[in-house]
């Protein structure tokens, strides 16, 4: 190797390559990821740091609210009424909960075989799993927030009752207050009694009476005539003082008191004053103790459990309190949250949550391992062909039986209704078992035909049957909350497909009186609010006859809400039938199908893959507008909640924007799970079709 | 081989010599398609008619046998409950109070006004017949009637005063109908607008690159999208009632800036916010504005002649026209100048609190507000979606060989993407302002007295449910059918120009 070096002249790049420098710090990574997504141009910076701020104000305020000050006791101790509704009688609660295993068991299943679960499917349940196990394991470890009862000359404690544990410890403080500084509802973090702005004035107002005359600024109460001793007592369930504090004394310092309960159940605590007509401002600090909003659905898990609330009297005492007027003051930690805001919510929906995952993965293997299977069995031959034609008799005796009006409404005929719908349900899904056996495409009937029975079976859940001890019937006044929206969105939907259908051949017809009328009716429908609908569905209906006076407002409302969607559902399939190609048209009747047979086997099932989308969506929003209905006084979610608030007895009338806060997530979840369906089937499922041919 | 026996012939047309004799020869009349398709036709209509006919008739039976007679007298009978919502009828046109009626020279520049406006929309007309409508023009026709607005003749605010303080006192249930009918309409309107520039901003931020900006507008059209109009109207409403503060302690706008312990009581304030109502500013027009009214069309006549100069010299020269740095300052110069010219043309009506109560200032209520905000984000968020639609599908294609043919972004959106996209927008948003229309009887859920809540209440009051659906039915059909007009002709005006 020769290397000598040539004259400098005869360089002309540099003779060693120059030494590696790092990119630009904007260039790479984090850095730069930042300046093109968020600082491109100066105007874009600019923008980015508005929307920063004004995002990041309401953000935080939302956050702070929800974390720290919001009560969603509401929607925990209200989860059956907002499920079933507030009147659902609760021995029946199971017939809701077996609902939804069949809902979720099918849809599952369905998923199984149309679509498949994917990763982030599993890690999302993994994580919700998990967090429910782990947030209530940690949550017993968080101190309740104390409880504060008011006291002056005038006011007493109520008798206040509570569920302790056997060996839990109670703590109570008597704290007399001497200057206005010694108790600020600013500064605390807890539950206070009757917050009714007295917390706030009371002090001024008090020493301004106390001192009669000379109002010194700041008020100060004047210790000579502080003589407010007071001593808590606590009764057990037959009234019994089981124990009681010494009296505090009239000095202006605190008074502690613990109590151990000896065994679990119901106790009462209140405070008694040693004088009558003493004077002077008290505060009762109650520390370890569990405070929750009793209503009816949470007070029956507690009747259940530790019998009825006692009902005592106690001279002296005010009336009594159970613990509604209890209003939490002040902030509290993010791990009180947790513990007694958000664990609360996972215990309530752990059982089900887990439920729900079981049936969902067993009728996910199934419908999965169908459609996918590896092996073959042999069925005995013509089992398909007679279990098909057996459901098909069978739900021809049934449709014959529902149009003679032997339903399961009528207690004469109840029990061959409930023994018919059996028999077809079992026939049905022996049916739907061999197609799943048989695999591949049958798969997909089978579990359609699944669908199609859990139809009629639902109603008779929900409805009930006459005369029937296991099922009795409900009645339609005491539905409520999801269970009702859902009901009357499927009712709605399924119902109107056919006549939304007929509708949108009628329009497409080319006989002008048919295509008129049908037009008129579509766009009257769709040029009117739901809700004056639902006013005539209400107020009108049942003056047209036939009945109708005699039917169920639900069922009008029912009625309402097919015609509704049906105008609706009309102008969407009038699309898709606008969509099919002439030529196809022509080819059916060179063929020499009739207008029938063209409409039926070429263009409709055409027209109805294209507009799979466009339905779905109109499901969503039906989905959506039956929040509506709450307005004449039908308790779905919306009037659930509605109910839940109004009720004196349950003091949540300052609680509405959590509630409708978690409402509007359930209709989220669910109008996002539904746009998302749809998506995939459009994508991949029954539903996808070669845009490019047309 | 004789191939054109196999072609098929259409039968020759056969010459009806009497119109009454349809029947086609030689075919029974019951295997005749015109004959079948008549009477399919004829047992419908029976069947529709029929039907109709005998629920209509149950309906004045039973109707008659629960002693509620059908009886559309009933828009005659008193209506009692009192209505105190939206922004008070005499409130919103204040100048129907203004006392001193403008002489001689206000009517004179009145009808004049009106001369041009009606001008210009002929022009208008026949830019429209020939699908090319000149932006200029609208506004002008824009300006003009705001003008008109600003400051009408005497004779008409007097009329229009008797018609709204005595007319529509709601003292029998039509008036009470009518002023449902103007509640809704006012809420339909301001939501309309607010509603479509949201949209626009929203759906200009979701195709922005600025991640911040898209990842918002797609969390608000999600959750909005998503979500009951229902819901979010109770949740607006009631946030609103429970964060906002009692009268006694209003929020104001002289707030912050005095050290007065009662600040809202004060004259001057822009703003007064509180439990029960918005209470803002409002401006009265004095005898003063006519002067200012002059200023203002002088300075817009001699922009259009300013613009038309421009665009002649463009044409000529090939130089840019520069039309609107040459009209802004034009105009600008003619408010302005008018303004000082005038002295007030405008007194301001300042809110102020007096105890538990706001007078004066333009009164909306809490109910109003919150249906216009939860109007105007529902529709918002579905007009974002839209929007994002129209302008993604533009292809991309153009907008690169617009940016290579020189034309910078404002350029590029103005003259290659807004017009294609406009196209794609203006239908589906027409269904939106429909929808739009439609929601605005949700009221009812925030207790505001729009059409929907009154006829309940006629209806609680007479208990005759008929008349009053019917009539529910007419207006917000008519509400519907009149906001999808709009909508046509506003997309007769944006769709491709063909001659």
């Amino acid at each position: 190797m020769n290397d000598q070096r040539l004259p400098d002249a005869y360089y002309i790049a540099p003779k060693e390559p120059p030494p590696a420098r790092r990119p630009p710090l904007l260039e790479v990574g984090a850095l730069h990821w930042i300046r093109v997504n968020l600082f491109k141009t100066p105007t874009d910076s600019l923008i980015t740091v508005i929307t920063f701020a004004v995002v990041g104000y309401f953000l935080v305020g939302f956050l702070d609210w929800a974390l720290f000050n919001a009560q969603w006791e509401i929607v925990f101790n209200n989860l059956r009424a907002l499920n079933v509704g507030l009147q659902f009688p609760v021995e029946e609660v199971w017939r809701a909960s077996l609902i939804g295993c069949i809902v979720v068991f099918l849809a599952m299943m369905s998923v199984g075989v149309w679509g498949r679960v994917t990763r982030s499917w599993v890690i999302v349940l993994a994580i919700i799993g998990v967090t429910m196990w782990v947030v209530p394991f940690l949550a017993q470890f968080v101190a309740h927030p104390p409880i504060f009862n008011y006291m002056d000359g005038q006011y007493n404690i109520r008798q206040v009752n509570f569920i302790a544990q056997a060996g839990q410890t109670v703590t109570f403080t008597i704290d007399p207050l001497t200057e206005r500084d010694d108790f600020r509802l600013e500064t605390i973090s807890g539950y206070v009694e009757n917050d009714n702005q007295q917390a706030n004035t009371s002090f001024d107002a008090y020493a301004a009476a106390s001192t009669q005359i000379v109002i010194v600024d700041p008020p100060t109460i004047d210790p000579a005539i502080y003589d407010l001793s007071l001593a808590v007592q606590i009764w057990d369930r037959d009234g019994q003082v089981i124990a009681q504090s010494p009296f505090s004394g009239t000095s202006p310092e605190s008074l502690t008191f613990e109590w151990t309960a000896p065994a679990s159940g119901w106790y009462t605590y209140t405070a008694i004053r040693e004088a009558e007509n003493a004077l002077g401002i008290a505060w009762l600090r109650v520390d370890n103790l569990e405070v929750y909003r009793s209503t009816r659905a949470a007070e029956g898990d507690r009747i259940a459990a530790y019998g009825p609330q006692p009902v005592l009297n106690c001279t002296g005492c005010a009336t009594q309190a159970n613990r509604t007027d209890m209003r939490f003051q002040g902030e509290r930690t993010l791990g009180q949250w947790f513990a007694l805001q958000f664990s609360p919510f996972l215990l309530e929906t752990r059982t089900p949550f887990f439920l729900a995952l079981l049936i969902g993965t067993v009728g996910y293997g199934i419908g999965a391992f169908s459609v996918r299977r590896r092996f073959s069995v042999s069925l005995p031959a013509g089992s398909e062909r007679v279990l098909g034609w057996g459901s098909a008799i069978i739900f021809g005796l049934y449709l014959v039986m529902q149009i003679f009006g032997m339903t399961g409404s009528d207690p004469n005929t109840s029990t061959l209704y409930l023994f018919v719908l059996g028999a077809l349900c079992v026939s049905v899904i022996l049916y739907a078992v061999t197609l799943l056996i048989k695999g591949g495409t049958s798969s997909s009937r089978g579990v359609a035909l699944l669908w199609a029975i859990s139809f009629p079976v639902i109603l008779t859940l929900v409805n009930g049957v006459a005369g029937n001890g296991q099922l009795s019937q409900i009645p339609s006044d005491k539905l409520g909350g999801l269970l009702l929206t859902l009901l009357f969105s499927a009712v709605a939907i399924i119902a109107s497909f056919p006549i939304g259908l007929i509708l949108a051949l009628g329009r497409q017809s080319s006989l002008p009186i048919v295509s008129l009328l049908c037009t008129v009716f579509i766009e009257v429908v769709r040029g009117v609010p739901l809700i004056t609908l639902i006013f005539a569905g209400r107020l009108i209906l049942p003056f047209f006859g036939f009945g109708l006076g005699d039917v169920d407002l639900l069922i009008r409302i029912m009625v309402v809400l097919t015609l509704f969607t049906s105008a609706y559902l009309a102008e969407v399939i009038r699309g898709g039938l606008q969509v099919i190609p002439k030529g196809q048209l022509e080819a059916a009747h060179a063929l020499g199908l009739n207008d029938f047979w063209m409409n039926t086997l070429i263009v409709i099932p055409q027209a109805l893959r294209y507009v799979i989308p466009a339905i779905m969506g109109q499901a969503i929003s039906l989905f959506k507008d039956t929040s509506l209905v709450y307005v004449i006084g039908l308790f779905e979610l919306v009037g659930s909640m509605n109910q839940i608030l109004g009720d004196s007895q349950t003091g949540y009338l300052m609680f509405p924007r959590e509630g409708y806060l978690y409402i509007g997530i359930l209709f989220f979840v669910f109008s996002y799970l539904m746009a998302e369906a749809s998506r995939r089937v459009e994508k991949t499922g029954s539903g996808a079709i070669r845009r490019d041919t047309i | 081989m004789d191939t054109t026996t196999n072609v098929y012939r259409p039968p020759p047309k056969r010459r009806r010599a009497n119109p009454f004799n349809f029947l086609t020869p030689g075919v029974p009349f019951y295997r005749d398609v015109r004959v079948l398709r008549l009477f399919a036709q004829l047992a419908f209509l029976f069947l529709v008619v029929g039907a109709g006919y005998v629920l209509i008739a149950n309906l004045t039976t039973n109707l008659t046998n629960s002693n509620l007679a059908l009886d559309f007298g009933v828009y005659n009978r008193p209506f009692t409950v009192a209505i105190a919502e939206g922004p008070s009828l005499t409130s919103v046109w204040a100048w129907t109070r203004t006392p001193e009626l403008p002489g001689i020279l206000g009517n004179a520049i009145w009808i004049l006004a009106g001369v041009l406006t009606l001008y210009t929309g002929f022009s208008l007309y026949r830019q429209y017949q020939h699908f090319e409508v000149k932006l200029g023009t609208v506004i002008t026709i824009a300006i003009l009637i705001l003008l008109m607005i600003s400051y009408p003749p005497a004779q008409l605010t007097e009329m229009l005063r008797v018609f709204l303080t005595e007319y529509l006192a709601p003292s029998t249930m039509t008036r009470a109908f009518f002023t449902g009918i103007i509640s809704t309409l006012q809420v339909v309107f301001i939501s309309l607008i607010a509603c479509t520039l949201l949209g626009i901003f929203a759906g200009i931020g979701l195709l922005s690159s600025n991640i911040l900006v898209r990842s918002v507008a797609q969390i608000y059209v999600e959750i909005f999208r998503n979500t009951p109009m229902v819901v979010q109207l109770i949740f607006i409403y009631r946030s609103l009632t429970l964060l906002l503060p009692a009268p006694r302690q209003s929020i104001c706008a002289l707030g912050s800036y005095t050290l007065d312990p009662n600040p809202c009581t004060l004259p001057g304030n822009l703003f007064i916010l509180n439990a029960r109502g918005f209470y803002v500013v409002q401006p009265n027009p004095t005898d003063q504005a006519v002067i200012l009214l002059i200023s203002v069309i002088i300075g817009v006549v001699i922009a259009l002649f300013l613009r038309a100069w421009r665009l002649r010299r463009q044409e000529q020269t090939g130089q840019p026209a520069y039309v609107w740095r040459f009209m802004i300052p034009v105009l600008l110069i003619a408010i302005v100048g008018g303004w000082l010219l005038a002295g007030t043309p405008y007194t301001f009506n300042y809110p102020f609190l007096r105890g538990p109560n706001v007078q004066e200032g333009l009164q909306l209520s809490i109910s109003f507000v919150a249906l216009t905000l939860g109007l105007t984000l529902y529709t918002g968020a579905f007009i974002a979606d839209i929007v994002r639609a129209g302008i993604q599908s533009v292809p991309f294609g153009q907008i690169e060989a617009a940016r290579s043919q020189g034309f910078n972004g404002n350029q590029v959106l103005s003259f290659i993407v807004l017009p294609q996209a406009l196209r794609l927008i203006i239908p589906p948003l027409g269904n939106q302002y429909v929808n739009l229309g439609k929601n605005s009887s949700l009221g009812i859920v925030v207790a505001y007295a729009d059409t929907y809540r009154i006829a309940q209440l006629a209806n609680n009051e007479s208990g005759q449910a008929v008349p009053f659906f019917i009539g529910l039915m007419l207006i917000y059909l008519s509400i519907s059918v009149s906001l999808s007009f709009m909508t046509n002709l506003i997309n007769r005006f944006t769709r491709i120009k063909t001659r």
